[in-house]
C-alpha cells in the first residue's frame, strides 16, 4: 500500500462518510409497534374467567442456555425453560405447594402415560400411553419413543450428561460399557402404546422423584445420529421437539427462546398464544419487571422483592422450596461436644430474628429434616422432636456444661464474601457469647477446602433440595465420605442411625416406612453435628395481568407448571 | 510502508503467543477449575471421586504445560476447543457473539470520535468560556464515572421511567432479527453508555491539540496572509488537531473491549463480552482463552491499522 493508491483525502472522506451513515441510522427511532401492547395481544375478552391470547414473558433466572435437551437440564431455572416443551410419562409430586394437604400415597401426575399399573410396588410398572399425542413436528408419539428415551438416558455415550437411570435392569452395564437396546433388559415394549419398566432393585424414590430423568424425546429425530452426538444434536438441542403445550419457534442464543401454542396439545388448547423466555441479568430482570417489559421473574433479591411487590402493576407470591438451610460443626475438631454445641446454637440464636433479617420473615423456623417430603404423614414432625424455641438461658447452661471457653473463636468458613445470612448468624451468636470469626475461601476453593479437607469449625449451607427419601442418608451414612465417593462431608457416623435408615429404605409397607423414617429424624435430632434451622422460600414477582399462575402452581422442579392454564388479563 | 506493515504482521503472532502463555498461566494459577465451578457450594451433590473423574475426562489432571501445548496444537489446526461447561464448539460461540460486540463497539467508537472531536474543537476555540467549562465538567464526569454506573442511570431514567428505549437485549423477543430498526432502537442505550465514557477522552485530546495548533506558527502565517478565520480553523487548526485522535483510537480499544464484559452483561447484549463474563464465572478455560485471544488479535490489528492510518493523515510521517 502506498499513498498514491489511497490518498489521505480519500481516506478521511471515506471514514467520515461511513461514520456519518452509521450515526444517522442509529438516530432513527424504532416504531413503537415493535413492542406489542398486552391489550393488542388479546384475542377475546370476557368480564371474568380465562381468555385466550397474549404472550407471556418470563425471565427464568439464568443468563443463558444453549442446550435444552433433557440430558443437559441443570437446575431449576433450566427446568423452567424446558418444561413447557418436553414431557415425562408421569411426574412425581412428593412435596406440596404449602397450600394443598399432602395425601397418604405418593402423588403421581400422569402426563404421557394415562394409566400406570403397579406390577410390583416400587420396582415394576406397566405404563399405558396416551394414544392421541403428537410430537410438535406432527409425528405420532408411540412406545418406540419411550424405549428410545430410556435407552438414551442409560447409554454410556448419552447418559454421561444426565446421570442416567442406573436403577433400570441392565442400565448399569449399558452405562459402563455401552450396548444396544436389547441390553436394557428392564425396558420392554408390549405393544405400540404399552411399555413395562423393571428396576434392578426396589427403589421408593424412582417413580416419584423429580430428579428421575423420565423425560421422553422423539426417536425419529435421532435415528441417524451417532449416540455420542445425540446430546448436542442441532436443531433439537437448541429447540427441542416435545409433546408439551408449547413448541419452540425461535432461539436467539443468549437472548431469548420463543415458543408458540401447540394447538394439537393432548391436554387441550393452551390459553396463551406463546411464551418467551428471556435470559437476563438478575438486576436487569428486576428493572424489566418494574418497567412492564417482563411478566414473570423468579427469586429477585429480598430488597428488590419488597420494593417490587408494592408496585400497583405487580403481584408477588412466595412458595416453600424443598431446600433446607443448615449449619454444621466439625466433628473432628469437637469430637465430644459437637452435639451440645449445636444444641446451644439452636437455643441461643434467635432464629426468628435471623429470618426476619434474611428473608423478610417469609421463611419459618424448622428443624425437622423430612418436613418437605410428602409421603404419608412424614411431612409432620414426630412426637418428641426437640422444640428449639429461642431460649438463651438454656443455651448458656449447655455451654457451661461443656466448659466452653468463651474466649475461643470459632472459624466460620464462608464462600467468597460473607452473606447477610452469615453476618446475621455471626451477630446473633455473639449475643450468646459465642465468637465466630469468618474464614473466607475463594468460591472455587470452598468445596475442596471445606468439604474435602474439612477446614472449618462451623459452616452453613443448603442441606439439600432433593426430596428423595434416601438423599439425607447420603449426607449422614457411615463411611460415605467424599474420598469414598459419597457426600457425607462431615464424616458423621452413627451406626444406629444407619441401621434404622437401612430398614426404612427396605420396608415395603408405607406406614411402617414412615414410622422408621420418623425414628431416623429423632436420631438425627438427638445426635447430629448440625441441623436444618429453616426451610427456604422461593420468591416470585409477576405482572398483575398474569392469571392462574399462583396459587395452585408450584414452581419447584418437582411439579410441572401448567403453562397451558395460564392466561393474561386485559388491562 | 508495505515493508512496515509486513514487519508488523510478522511480529503480531509472536505477541499473540506471548499473550496466550500469560493468560493460560494466570487462569490456571487462579484457584479452582471448571469442575469446582460447576458445583454449587450451597448444595454440593457430587463427591470427590466424581470430581476427579470429571477432571480426568476434561484433561484437567495433565500438567499445565502439556495442557497449553495441546491447546496450542489444536489452535493451529483451527480448533478453539469445546466449552467445558456446555460442550459447545468455542469457535462457533465466538463466531456467534463477535459480530454483536463489533457492532456495538464500532458504532460507539465512531460516534465517540465524531462527537468528542466536534465538542473538543468547540471547547478549544471557546477556551475559558462557559461552554468550555460545561464541556470540561462533562468530560471529567465521563472520565471519572465507571461505565456500569452510567449504564444503570441510563437504563433507569431513559428506559424504566421514560420508556424511550428498550431495557435490554438486541431485538424485541419474538420479533424478526437482523439489521433492522428494532436493532438500532436496542443499540441506543448501550452505545450511549459507551459514548459518554469514551468521548470525554477524544474531547480533551482534541481541545488540547486545538489550543496547541492555535498558537502554532503555521496558523499565525495563515492569518497574516489574510486567510478568512473560518478557513484557518478548518484547513489548519482542525486538520492538525485530528492527529493525536488517530493514536487515541488504537489506545482506546482495549478499554472498550474490557468494558464490554460488564456493559454487555447489564444490557443482556449477546456479545463476546457477555460470553467472556459467563465463562469467567464458570472458569470455562477454553472459552476464556478464545475470548482473550480474539480480543488480543483485535487490539493488535486495530493498533496496526491506527499506525497505518497515522501515515495517511500526517504527511510528515514516513515508515520507509
Amino acid at each position: 500500500m502506498t499513498r498514491k493508491e489511497v490518498s489521505r483525502r480519500d481516506f478521511l472522506r471515506a471514514a467520515g462518510l461511513g461514520a456519518a451513515g452509521i450515526a444517522a441510522a442509529a438516530c432513527i427511532p424504532a416504531p413503537q409497534s415493535a413492542v406489542p401492547e398486552p391489550a393488542q395481544q388479546t384475542e377475546s375478552m370476557e368480564a371474568a374467567g380465562p381468555v385466550s391470547g397474549g404472550t407471556l414473558t418470563i425471565a427464568p433466572g439464568a443468563l443463558s442456555f444453549t442446550n435444552f435437551t433433557p440430558w443437559k437440564v441443570r437446575g431449576t431455572s433450566h427446568y423452567r425453560v424446558f418444561s413447557p416443551v418436553v414431557q415425562a410419562l408421569v411426574r412425581g409430586q412428593e412435596w406440596g405447594d404449602g397450600l394443598t394437604p399432602q395425601t397418604k400415597e405418593f402423588k403421581i401426575t400422569p402426563e404421557l402415560a394415562e394409566k400406570v399399573d403397579v406390577e410390583e410396588p416400587d420396582r415394576v410398572w406397566v405404563f399405558h400411553l396416551r394414544q392421541n399425542v403428537k410430537w410438535h413436528d406432527g409425528r405420532p408419539f408411540t412406545a418406540d419413543d419411550v424405549m428410545w428415551s430410556w435407552f438414551a438416558a442409560t447409554h454410556r455415550d448419552v447418559a454421561r450428561q444426565s446421570g442416567g437411570l442406573p436403577q433400570i435392569k441392565g442400565a448399569m452395564n449399558l452405562g459402563e460399557n455401552g450396548g444396544t437396546m436389547e441390553d436394557l433388559t428392564g425396558a420392554q415394549k408390549i405393544d405400540e402404546y404399552t411399555v413395562r419398566l423393571e428396576l434392578e432393585e426396589t427403589d421408593f424414590d424412582f417413580i416419584s422423584s423429580p430428579n428421575t430423568r423420565m423425560d421422553i424425546t422423539p426417536k425419529h429425530v435421532f435415528e441417524d445420529v451417532p449416540l455420542d452426538k445425540v446430546v448436542d444434536h442441532e436443531p433439537f438441542a437448541g429447540m427441542p421437539i416435545g409433546t408439551g403445550p408449547f413448541k419452540c419457534t425461535q432461539l436467539v442464543a443468549d437472548q431469548f427462546l420463543a415458543m408458540e401454542r401447540n394447538d394439537d396439545y393432548w391436554g387441550g388448547k393452551p390459553l396463551l398464544d406463546g411464551i418467551i423466555f428471556r435470559f437476563l441479568d438478575g438486576n436487569t430482570a428486576v428493572a424489566a419487571l418494574e418497567k412492564g417489559e417482563l411478566d414473570v421473574g423468579f427469586t429477585p433479591d429480598l430488597a428488590s422483592f419488597q420494593r417490587l411487590q408494592e408496585m400497583d402493576h405487580l403481584a408477588s407470591a412466595t412458595f416453600p422450596t424443598p431446600c433446607y438451610w443448615a449449619y454444621y460443626i466439625n466433628i473432628n475438631r469437637f469430637p465430644d461436644t459437637y452435639h451440645q454445641l449445636h444444641q446451644a446454637l439452636l437455643y441461643g440464636i434467635d432464629i426468628d430474628e435471623y429470618l426476619a433479617v434474611t428473608t423478610g420473615g417469609l421463611a419459618v423456623r424448622d428443624n425437622y429434616v423430612f418436613s418437605h417430603i410428602g409421603v404419608g404423614t412424614l411431612n409432620q414432625p414426630p412426637e418428641g422432636l426437640t422444640d428449639y424455641s429461642f431460649d438463651p438461658d438454656k443455651a448458656q447452661a449447655i455451654l457451661e456444661e461443656i466448659n466452653w471457653d468463651f474466649d475461643r473463636e470459632l472459624e466460620f468458613s464462608v464462600e467468597g464474601e460473607p452473606t447477610v445470612g452469615e453476618e446475621t448468624f455471626q451477630a446473633l451468636a455473639a449475643n450468646m457469647g459465642l465468637k465466630l470469626k469468618f474464614k473466607v475461601f475463594h468460591p472455587s476453593a470452598f468445596v475442596p477446602e471445606v468439604f474435602d479437607n474439612l477446614d472449618f469449625d462451623i459452616y452453613s449451607n443448603v442441606q439439600g433440595c432433593s426430596t428423595a427419601l434416601g438423599h439425607f442418608w447420603r449426607i449422614v451414612k457411615c463411611g460415605g465420605t467424599p474420598d469414598a465417593g459419597g457426600i457425607n462431608w462431615n464424616n458423621y457416623c452413627n451406626p444406629e442411625l444407619d441401621e434404622v435408615y437401612a430398614a426404612a429404605m427396605q420396608e415395603k409397607d408405607l406406614d411402617k416406612r414412615v414410622e422408621l423414617m420418623k425414628q431416623v429424624a429423632l436420631l438425627v435430632d438427638q445426635n447430629l453435628n448440625g441441623a436444618p434451622f429453616f426451610r427456604g422460600v422461593g420468591r416470585l414477582i409477576f405482572n398483575s395481568r398474569v392469571q392462574a399462575i399462583y396459587p395452585g402452581t408450584d414452581y419447584a422442579k418437582s411439579v410441572r407448571v401448567p403453562h397451558e392454564k395460564i392466561w393474561l388479563k386485559q388491562t | 510502508m508495505t515493508e512496515y506493515i509486513l514487519r508488523r504482521l510478522l511480529v503480531t503472532p509472536v505477541m499473540v503467543l506471548g499473550v496466550t502463555i500469560l493468560v493460560f498461566v494466570m487462569y490456571n494459577l487462579a484457584p479452582g477449575d471448571p469442575v469446582t465451578a460447576m458445583i454449587d457450594p450451597l448444595e454440593p451433590t457430587s463427591s470427590q471421586v466424581d470430581r476427579e473423574a470429571m477432571r480426568e475426562r476434561l484433561g484437567l489432571n495433565k500438567p499445565i504445560h502439556v495442557r497449553y501445548l495441546i491447546w496450542l496444537r489444536e489452535l493451529l489446526r483451527g480448533n478453539l476447543g469445546y466449552s467445558q461447561v456446555d460442550g459447545h464448539s468455542v469457535a462457533e460461540r465466538i463466531a456467534q457473539t463477535l459480530p454483536a460486540t463489533l457492532l456495538l463497539q464500532a458504532t460507539s467508537l465512531l460516534l465517540a470520535i465524531l462527537i468528542g472531536v466536534a465538542l473538543g474543537l468547540v471547547s478549544g476555540l471557546k477556551q475559558y468560556s462557559n461552554l468550555d467549562h460545561a464541556l470540561s465538567f462533562f468530560a471529567f464526569f465521563g472520565i471519572s464515572v465507571p461505565n456500569f454506573f452510567v449504564a444503570i442511570l441510563l437504563m433507569y431514567f431513559l428506559s424504566v421511567k421514560l420508556d424511550w428505549f428498550p431495557l435490554a437485549g438486541m431485538w424485541t423477543p419474538g420479533q424478526s432479527t437482523g439489521l433492522n430498526l428494532d436493532l438500532l432502537h436496542h443499540m441506543v442505550l448501550p452505545v450511549l453508555a459507551n459514548v459518554i465514557l469514551s468521548l470525554a477522552g477524544y474531547m480533551r485530546y482534541t481541545r488540547a491539540s486545538v489550543l496547541d495548533a492555535l498558537g502554532a506558527d503555521y496558523v499565525t502565517t495563515a492569518r497574516s496572509k489574510g486567510l478568512p478565520e473560518r478557513w484557518v480553523i478548518i484547513r489548519h487548526v482542525f486538520r492538525n488537531a485530528l492527529l493525536p485522535v488517530v493514536t487515541l483510537v488504537g489506545l482506546s480499544l482495549p478499554s472498550l473491549l474490557g468494558g464490554s464484559f460488564i456493559l454487555e452483561q447489564l444490557f443482556s447484549w449477546p456479545g463476546m463480552g457477555r460470553l467472556g463474563y459467563t465463562a469467567l464465572l464458570a472458569r470455562d478455560y477454553p472459552v476464556i482463552m478464545a475470548v482473550t485471544l480474539t480480543s488480543a488479535v483485535i487490539v493488535m490489528l486495530a493498533n496496526l491499522a491506527s499506525d497505518i492510518a497515522y501515515g495517511f493523515v500526517d504527511p510528515r510521517v514516513r515508515y520507509d
